[in-house]
């Protein structure tokens, strides 16, 4: 091995890079969502890319570096073929088990969602654990399978 | 369509029978006749020597395939067939045992066999195994032989045994080559046994063959593609001649002798002192030197081609260890006084519970002899007899190294000396004897070991029978497997030929990608600096140290080390700039330059990249230096280091002007603080994938894990796929065009 070196090529810097930033906010298109799924999300992929049908409690979790101007923030569709034979819901919304808030939606279409959470219900460096809960479910009349809504994002943002 | 338990059984037996071949023609042609017992027994190590050589050979010529063993296996068998070798021995037995011993024997021996053959024959999972002692394995015999590693320091290890893996795995794959430590292990039994009646004392040699073979360690370890039972059995067998030479002196046995010691050390560093062990005592014996000349000239063939290897390869002949002696880029000094620390310690702040773990409870040193080896220092007073001296003697010498390892495989080459001892004061009673043989045998067993020894402690769990049969697929098997399944999915999720960094051992037998382990070698650690610098706050250079001095012609300049720093304290600079008139000179393909020590990576610290730095790898030291040669006489009136905040280090800077002499310029600097860049991220991940790495593996209990799991586009990489909770990446930043790995 030789002892004395020339210099290397130098590197350049990188033009387009941007701020690091935490994954708090779930989006259901991504390839590694389900990494964060804990509970009722649909698996084998989002559909058009996008979404997933959840069940009765979707529920992701999170991991925080501060609790610090934490809100809850979700994307999610109350789609016609369910509202049809539901009707108005009740979405519950909870963080780490906590309720924050209640919504009723008395119409089909897409929905945005967003709250501050108190900072001592978070945990810092920790999975928090962040849910949607439907009141009522669609149930098939074919098989009785059960659907919830459709969601497109849900998690944390400060 | 054969079964696949036919190739692995053939591939077993076949490699035994070759082995064996080898050592009776050795035997008979030099004249040796000892009891037919032995004569059998005794063959086993010498033939595994000179097979294991054999393989070693054909490595280096990239002659390692099956076609080439099995036509090998049949030449050897043949010639020993016409040679009269499977023909009965001609030799006097022993006498034959009572009925009762041989029950005392055959009972608990024929229990533990059908428990062993089983996990040796069920599919390999074992953690060192399924990693470096077979992952090596698979590589070489992908390749048909060696080829030059450095990036992982496993592969310097002397690797006598997994030479005879290599020939049964060509046949059968992973559980042959298993099955071959577990004939090993069978052979040790008999070889105590046997011992015990050529010294007069069959019930001694039985007691203690009893003693080791059911140990739950030499199960655990006897079943699976490690080497610690291989070699108590070849130190065993070397002993055993030793001591049949010390009676007879017959010069026919100095072959084997050499043979056996020279294997020793090329099945294992620490079983090194086989070799002046067996030339001491056959020196006293003989009391000339031409005896010893041979034995030495056979342990020569066997154990000098492994240091050889790594000299010619690595520019170290013990590597991975005595780097200080021989410097060289493939292991790092400070890696190797970690390693030793750790393995010396284990992470135990007190050693004085290391008796009670490594016979009864097993946690924290992997594994147990069994309970009944806490009666172990009742073998001193064997010392009463000319045996059992010896006994005790050789078990001191073979024990003296596992000081330097307390996992308790790291005492299994010890255990027979100490069991015989032991055995030899305690079966002088015959209740005695039979009360040591029944309790060891029911305490070793595996389901009554949960109730004493601690639930994780290292040792066999039961019978799978179906799987060794493979009744269960060995697939459906692996997938209990947590390394075996991240094997798999290497092999699903990337390309043939892929490189993957990872954070620790992956089944590497079981994937055919190149995996770089973070801790196993010097580029490998380097590397993975490369990405700390990208979520550990104080890795990046942060503190920008500028020392000016009087504007002058030099010709060359030297950042010097002050400090003596305690280890674990390295020295580390990213950038080393040359100043003119507040301006940075531009590095020139003239420039040379040079670093002291760790000298080849000293282009790290001129290559304009954050993430990248000259690291000492060992205690900064005063007089460390790095070293910009300009090739001409150059104006400079300043240098700035850009450092990382994470050192006690302090600077001066040397110059050499027209006169030649080194003179300090200065030592003193201002310091600036800066911020981490945006791009500090993407600027290691360019630098990893620079050096040919494309995937990054990241379980998550990894240094990291969370980082690129929450913004993987920061890292410039993309998310693959997760198995077992362990991430894949696929790095998407483009590597530095021009750039030499």
């Amino acid at each position: 091995m030789p002892e004395t070196y020339a210099p290397p090529i130098q590197r350049e810097p990188i033009e387009s890079a941007r701020p690091y930033r935490a994954q708090r906010v779930i989006a259901m298109g991504d390839p590694d969502a389900e990494a964060f799924v804990v509970k009722d999300i649909a698996k084998g992929g989002a559909e058009g890319g996008v979404w997933r049908w959840t069940q009765k409690r979707p529920t992701v979790r999170v991991v925080l570096r501060s609790t610090d101007n934490q809100k809850l923030v979700a994307d999610y569709t109350i789609p016609d073929v369910t509202f049809a034979q539901t009707g108005p819901v009740t979405l519950d919304f909870y963080v780490n088990d906590q309720k924050l808030d209640s919504v009723e939606v008395k119409k089909a279409g897409q929905q945005h969602f967003e709250k501050p959470v108190p900072a001592e219900w978070l945990k810092a460096g920790a999975d928090n654990l962040v849910a949607i809960e439907i009141n009522k479910m669609y149930v098939s009349p074919q098989d009785q399978s059960t659907l919830g809504f459709i969601l497109a994002r849900l998690g944390l943002s400060q | 369509m054969i079964p696949q338990a036919v190739y692995i059984l053939f591939g077993a037996l076949f490699t035994a029978a070759v082995a064996w071949a080898i050592g009776r023609l050795i035997l008979r042609a030099s004249g040796v006749r000892m009891h037919a017992q032995e004569d059998f027994l005794l063959a086993i190590v010498p033939g595994c020597a000179v097979l294991s050589t054999v393989v070693f050979a054909l490595m280096c010529v990239g002659g390692a395939r099956k076609a080439v063993f099995l036509i090998l296996g049949i030449l050897v068998l043949g010639w020993a067939s016409k040679s009269g070798v499977f023909e009965r021995s001609a030799s006097p037995r022993f006498a034959p045992l009572p009925l009762w011993q041989r029950a005392l024997f055959g009972i608990p021996f024929t229990f533990f066999t059908v428990l062993y053959w089983a996990n040796a024959m069920a599919p390999e999972v074992s953690p060192d195994g399924t990693t470096y002692h077979l992952g090596l394995v698979a590589r070489y015999l992908r390749n048909h032989g060696f080829e030059r590693i450095t990036s992982n320091m496993y592969a310097s290890l002397s690797a006598g045994v997994e030479m005879l893996y290599a020939f049964a795995f060509a046949f059968g794959k992973h559980s042959a080559a298993a099955l071959v430590h577990f004939l090993l292990t069978v052979a040790l039994a008999f070889l105590i046994l046997n011992y015990g009646r050529r010294i007069g004392k069959p019930l001694v040699g039985i007691v203690a063959a009893i003693l080791v073979y059911a140990s739950p360690i030499v199960g655990i370890d006897g079943t699976t593609a490690y080497i610690d039972v291989a070699v108590a059995a070849i130190l065993f067998s070397l002993f055993y001649l030793v001591q049949v030479y010390l009676e007879e002196s017959h010069r026919g046995l100095l072959v084997a002798i050499g043979l056996a010691a020279g294997f020793a050390f090329a099945a294992k560093y620490t079983a090194f002192l086989a070799i002046p062990y067996a030339l001491v005592l056959v020196a006293w014996r003989a009391r000339r030197i031409r005896p010893v000349l041979v034995v030495a000239a056979a342990a020569f063939l066997i154990a000098a081609p492994w240091p050889a290897k790594n000299w010619i390869w690595l520019q170290n002949p013990l590597a991975p260890f005595f780097n200080t002696w021989f410097p060289n880029p493939y292991v790092h000094v400070q890696f190797e006084q970690d390693y030793r620390v750790n393995m010396a310690n284990y992470g135990l702040k007190s050693l004085k519970m290391v008796p009670w773990y490594l016979t009864v409870t097993g946690e924290h040193i992997s594994g147990f002899l069994g309970p009944i080896f806490l009666l172990t220092p009742l073998g001193l007073l064997a010392l009463r007899r000319r045996e059992g001296r010896h006994l005790v003697a050789a078990g001191l010498l073979f024990g003296a190294t596992y000081f330097t390892n307390i996992g308790t495989r790291f005492l299994i080459p010890a255990a027979p000396f100490f069991a015989l001892a032991m055995s030899m004061v305690l079966a002088e009673w015959r209740a005695a004897a039979v009360i040591m043989v029944l309790t060891h045998s029911v305490l070793s067993w595996p389901k009554i070991t949960y109730k004493y020894a601690n639930d994780y402690a290292w040792r066999l769990q039961k019978i799978p029978w179906k799987s060794a049969l493979r009744i269960e697929p060995e697939a459906k098997f692996l997938e209990r497997c947590w390394a075996c399944q991240i094997a798999k999915m290497l092999d699903e999720s990337t390309e043939p030929g892929s490189t993957v960094l990872s954070m620790n051992g992956v089944a590497e037998s079981y994937t055919s990608r190149k995996i770089l382990v973070q801790f196993q070698a010097a580029p490998n650690s380097v590397i993975n600096d490369f990405l700390y610098t990208g979520f550990i706050g104080d890795y990046p250079p942060l503190h920008h140290l500028t020392y000016k001095f009087a504007p002058q012609k030099l010709r060359k300049l030297r950042a010097v080390q002050l400090e003596n720093l305690t280890p674990g304290q390295l020295w580390s600079v990213t950038e080393l700039r040359v100043l003119s008139q507040g301006a940075e000179l531009k590095r020139a393909p003239e420039w040379r330059l040079h670093a002291k020590p760790n000298p080849w990576d000293v282009q790290l610290a001129f290559d304009n990249s954050p993430a990248t730095r000259w690291r000492s790898w060992e205690a900064a030291a005063a007089g460390m230096f790095i070293e910009v040669d300009f090739g001409r006489e150059v104006d400079v009136d300043a240098v700035r280091l850009e450092i990382s905040p994470d050192q006690n280090t302090r600077v001066a800077i040397d110059g050499m002007g027209l006169d030649g002499q080194w003179r300090r310029l200065t030592d003193k600097f201002e310091l600036e603080v800066v911020k981490a860049l945006d791009w500090q991220r993407r600027a290691a991940t360019r630098e990893v994938r620079t050096r040919g790495i494309r995937y990054l593996l990241l379980a998550d209990n990894d240094f990291g894990y969370d980082d690129f799991k929450e913004d993987p586009e920061a890292w410039g990489v993309r998310f693959v796929r997760e198995t077992n909770k362990a991430r894949l990446y696929e790095i998407m930043e483009p590597p530095v065009k021009g750039a030499t790995p």
